[in-house]
């Protein structure tokens, strides 16, 4: 009988105006968006190409160790799915810094190249589906009871051999069944977009996280077409569930997500950023002196003559042998400093974030009543693209860091080898001492100069670590877990209170 | 017989549903968003003084040598304005710092403060955004039965059947439905105010009632629209739930949709130089300086400025204060050409999003009221203007010293090395300090007159059409 009902509700949805109106306006709004979504992450996985190719040829490029701790950076890809859901993504810096004197942390990213965009809101289709898809939900469920109540055909159906509760469950299956055509076809034709664009590579990673998209999507239709179908069988007329349903949409597609923001703005404030620096600059200064300090201890003598090929990678040229003990020795002495002092830095900072984290986890918190809220967190850690997946980043950029930073040590033996801030060889070194000596005319030495700077080997980087950015299938399971498992639960809500309102409802 | 057709629409929708939410709804909002402004706002203000008492008092200590008034390193702050309580204009997102290393350098404006990058961008709850969004949907909601639905109940007929003329009851609907939606909206609007105004910590001057007034009949244009609109769909539509499917799909386009997809065609139609390329440019011109001055362009040894005795004959300060001034441009020009790519790319995106009657509101609102990102491009502007003044005023007080060479130039080691400016104290009263100024209101009016005007149109446009609709429609 259930099915039998579910059939006769489904066909009884599929032939009206609004479902064939919120179809065709799903899919096709999703197809007039996803060439401009598609050109923009093509334009961001550009970028993202340039910026690795870059920091790739800067590395060959090194001649000496202490030039890869100046030039190195490690990048974040942008996301494909990305285009479902844009999250905080543009926000943070998608790149890290790999220094001796800066540890990795989250700092404001490629948004803050361009500050005057935050006047223009983010396009993705977790948007669509939020708005469009929620409102022909509402628009469905709103009449569900209330309509076939006002026209007389409840009290018809329910004078025969059905039962109540199988009537509602054939409303609810078939309303189900409904929002998923266009749920379907969205994201069927979204997807299809994305695979056949060029650039654009799909990885089973990404191909199970899109599952996951498209259950979370259904769950979150499901929990706003039963929470219309409880307002309508807690009201007498269609027109006044349709009312109160807009309403509680308003509020909580509308006002929630942004109220939530603002609320915890004021509930969980946080300090300006400018003591912050200040205290940044005095760590810089102390730690400036004390390193200038150690070094100074150390006698610099000798001859050197130094090379600039870009501002961040300059090198010893050629020295001698008494220049290169002293050179040896300040490292030794100023290299741990720097590496402390990097360390404190770090450790003010990430205060700070935190402080920023627990207002953002709050804000997350609060928007917690609504559904909409709730399917755009579960949407942007599954795309990878929320708050906590670009803290995942910073965590494995800090790690590589300290991959690097050994490795450089390794090498270099504690930075007491030479190669960490000089190619010069023992031939080198001969050269430069008949010059000094006056042995060699200026112009030959000129000349030879050019030709060492011209054959210069880049410095031996086997086995130098790799970073590697996506760690799985999932970022973050547990954040993902805890949304999947809220719009479960609104739905049981809904479900659970439309039923018992339903059993008592006047059918007259 | 018009105002019998208003009063009665009137009181049919004071007795509905939809007016009772919507009083509910305007109260909460407005009544939040009161509360909370306040205590941002003096938050903001706190934070605004220190900031810029701080800065005054390095350029107190700067004053006691003439010469470093030219190299104090300053910071300008945006100033909170009371009439973000009407149109915020995203100005918790914009740049609200320059700072700048001297008077020959102003860096990109940034975000300062207690700006927290990681929350997901939201709006602040002002009276745009409870208008422009929510109350759209509510103005729709008051209008999108006021045809079909009577047809439905046959009511219309009814009404049509006796002597009223049809554009009688059109104009009885639609100024019924406006009194019906500013009853509610003006509640709101009052208890948001009495909160401000009772709060005192909010001074909101003669001129800024004038510019609250302008703000409030700028919403009355745009939710007219949108009782316009859900007249017209009405009047098309034979049933009420077919015509509020598709008012609200038309909506969540207009409103939701097109806006956000201005930042699409920002970022994918104007490109503004990334950090390296920026970066490159900036070496680019330091380095063309130099070779210029290293080729004798500004003079003999004008690239000479680390010598530490002005008369020894590497020294030509002259040349030297060529070289430095005429680097110092070409470094300027490229900061501005990235503050202008910057304002481009973001201008072109709400060009596109102005498709949508939302951002034309908010866009002449935040104009109306001082706010938004052309006040925060101003300020970038004034910061410049300053620096020519405050450079003017060093230049006119060391004209007075006649052992100063009487050469500002970029290079404060220089500059007190060579004694090129005077070290004598200056009169800290009569420094010019930087003070953010805002356009009157006229201006401000004739800024916003085209989306004014749009706002018109469309209103006109609409009525014009649900007129010509209505006259046809088949009321049986």
């Amino acid at each position: 009988m259930i099915w039998k009902m579910t059939r006769k509700e489904l066909l009884l949805q599929l032939m009206t105006f609004r479902v064939g109106a919120g179809i065709v306006a799903c899919v096709a709004l999703t197809v007039l968006l996803m060439p401009g979504l598609i050109d923009d992450y093509r334009q961001r996985l550009r970028e993202y190409d340039a910026n690795v190719a870059a920091n790739d040829a800067e590395l060959k490029a090194a001649k000496v160790y202490n030039n890869v701790t100046m030039t190195h950076r490690v990048y974040r890809p942008p996301s494909v799915l990305s285009v479902f859901s844009r999250g905080v993504e543009s926000q943070v810096s998608d790149s890290a810094a790999i220094r001796d004197n800066s540890v990795p942390e989250i700092s404001a990213g490629s948004g803050a190249a361009n500050p005057y965009l935050a006047i223009l809101s983010k396009l993705d289709l977790t948007l669509l589906y939020q708005i469009v898809l929620s409102l022909l939900a509402v628009l469905m469920a709103c009449d569900a009871v209330s309509g076939e109540r006002a026209k007389g055909t409840l009290m018809l159906t329910l004078s025969g051999a059905v039962a109540r509760h199988q009537v509602l469950l054939s409303k609810l299956l078939a309303g189900g069944m409904t929002l998923a055509i266009p749920l379907t076809l969205a994201f069927l034709a979204a997807t299809t977009m994305l695979s056949l664009s060029p650039l654009v590579d799909f990885t089973v990673s990404d191909g199970v996280r899109l599952g996951l998209m498209y259950a979370g999507s259904t769950l979150f239709i499901l929990a706003v077409y039963s929470g219309g179908v409880l307002l309508s069988c807690l009201t007498r007329q269609p027109v006044t569930s349709l009312m109160l349903g807009l309403f509680f949409w308003i509020a909580l597609a509308l006002i929630v997500p942004h109220m939530a923001g603002y609320m915890a703005v004021q509930l969980c404030p946080i300090e300006p950023a400018a003591p912050l620096a200040a205290q940044r600059s005095e760590l810089e200064r102390v730690y400036f002196f004390k390193a200038g300090d150690a070094g100074d201890q150390i006698p610099l003598e000798g001859n050197h003559i130094g090379h600039e090929e870009t501002m961040l990678r300059r090198y010893d040229l050629v020295c001698d042998p008494k220049w290169i003990e002293g050179v040896v020795k300040r490292n030794a002495a100023r290299v741990p400093i720097w590496v402390e002092y990097a360390d404190k830095v770090w450790t003010l900072e990430h205060q700070y974030v935190e402080t920023l984290l627990r207002q953002e986890r709050l804000a997350v918190n609060l928007s917690r009543v609504s559904p909409v809220c709730v399917y755009e967190t579960v949407m942007a850690a599954l795309a990878g693209t929320d708050a906590d997946s670009c803290r995942a980043f910073v965590e494995r950029a800090r790690i590589h860091r300290r991959e690097v930073l050994e490795y450089i040590r390794g090498r270099t033996e504690d930075y007491t080898l030479p190669s960490f801030f000089t190619p010069c060889t023992q031939a080198d070194m001969a050269v430069y001492q008949q010059y000094v000596d006056g042995k060699m005319p200026e112009e030959e030495f000129q000349r030879w100069k050019e030709r060492r700077i011209a054959n210069l080997e880049p410095v031996d980087l086997q086995g130098f670590p790799d970073f590697v950015d996506r760690s799985g299938v999932l970022p973050d399971a547990r954040g993902v877990t805890m949304g999947m498992a809220e719009l479960l639960f609104f739905n049981v809500l809904f479900l659970a209170l439309s039923f018992a309102a339903f059993m008592r409802y006047d059918v007259r | 017989m018009i105002c019998t057709v208003i009063r009665k629409e009137i009181l049919a929708n004071l007795r509905s549903l939809r007016f009772a939410l919507a009083l509910l709804l305007a109260i909460l909002l407005f009544a939040t968003s009161g509360f909370v402004y306040v205590r941002r706002y003096e938050q903001q203000v706190q934070d605004y003084w220190k900031l810029t008492n701080d800065n005054l008092s390095r350029l107190e200590e700067s004053a006691k040598e003439l010469y470093k008034l030219a190299f104090c390193r300053q910071e300008f702050w945006r100033k909170p304005k009371p009439l973000t309580l009407c149109a915020e204009g995203y100005e918790r997102s914009l740049p609200n710092l320059v700072i700048a290393p001297s008077v020959f350098l102003a860096r990109l404006p940034v975000v300062g403060g207690r700006h927290n990058f990681l929350l997901r961008r939201f709006n602040d709850i002002d009276w745009v955004f409870i208008i422009s969004i929510p109350w759209s949907v509510i103005a729709l909601l008051f209008t999108y039965d006021s045809f079909s639905g009577e047809k439905e109940t046959g009511t219309l007929r009814l009404a049509l059947s006796g002597p009223v003329p049809r554009h009688q009851l059109l104009i009885g609907k639609y100024l019924g439905a406006l009194a019906a939606l500013a009853i509610p909206l003006l509640a709101g609007l009052l208890v948001n105010l009495l909160v401000v105004v009772s709060s005192r910590a909010v001074d909101i001057t003669g001129t800024d009632w004038l510019r609250v007034l302008g703000v409030m009949i700028l919403s009355m244009l745009y939710l007219s629209l949108f009782l316009l609109l859900g007249m017209l769909v009405s009047s098309r539509a034979s049933h009420s739930i077919s015509s509020i499917v598709v008012l609200l799909l038309v909506w969540a386009s207009l409103v939701i949709l097109i806006p956000s997809f201005g930042s699409v065609v920002a970022e994918t139609r104007v490109s503004v130089p990334v950090a390296a390329e920026f970066r490159r440019r900036w070496m680019d011109a330091m380095q063309q300086a130099e070779r210029d001055a290293q080729a004798g362009k500004y003079g003999r040894n004008a690239h000479e400025v680390w010598c530490e005795d002005p008369n020894s004959p590497l020294v030509n300060p002259p040349a030297a204060a060529r070289y430095l001034n005429t680097r110092a441009d070409m470094l300027d020009r490229v900061w501005t050409e990235q503050h202008d790519h910057m304002l481009a790319q973001a201008y072109a995106g709400r060009r596109f999003a102005g498709l949508s009657p939302a951002v034309i509101y908010a866009r002449a609102s935040e104009t109306i009221a001082g706010t938004g990102i052309r006040r925060c491009a101003d300020l970038y502007r004034q910061v410049k203007r300053y620096h020519q003044e405050l450079k003017q005023y060093v230049r006119d007080q060391d004209a007075a010293d006649p052992h100063s060479l009487h050469l500002l130039f970029d290079s404060d080691w220089a500059v007190s090395n060579w004694g090129a400016i005077s070290k004598n104290p200056a009169d800290f009263d009569a420094v010019p300090k930087f003070q953010e100024r805002e356009p009157p209101p006229g201006e401000a009016v004739r800024r916003a007159a085209w989306d004014i005007s749009v706002l018109g149109v469309l209103n006109a446009v609409l009525f014009a059409a649900v007129w010509i609709s209505f006259m046809r429609y088949d009321v049986r």
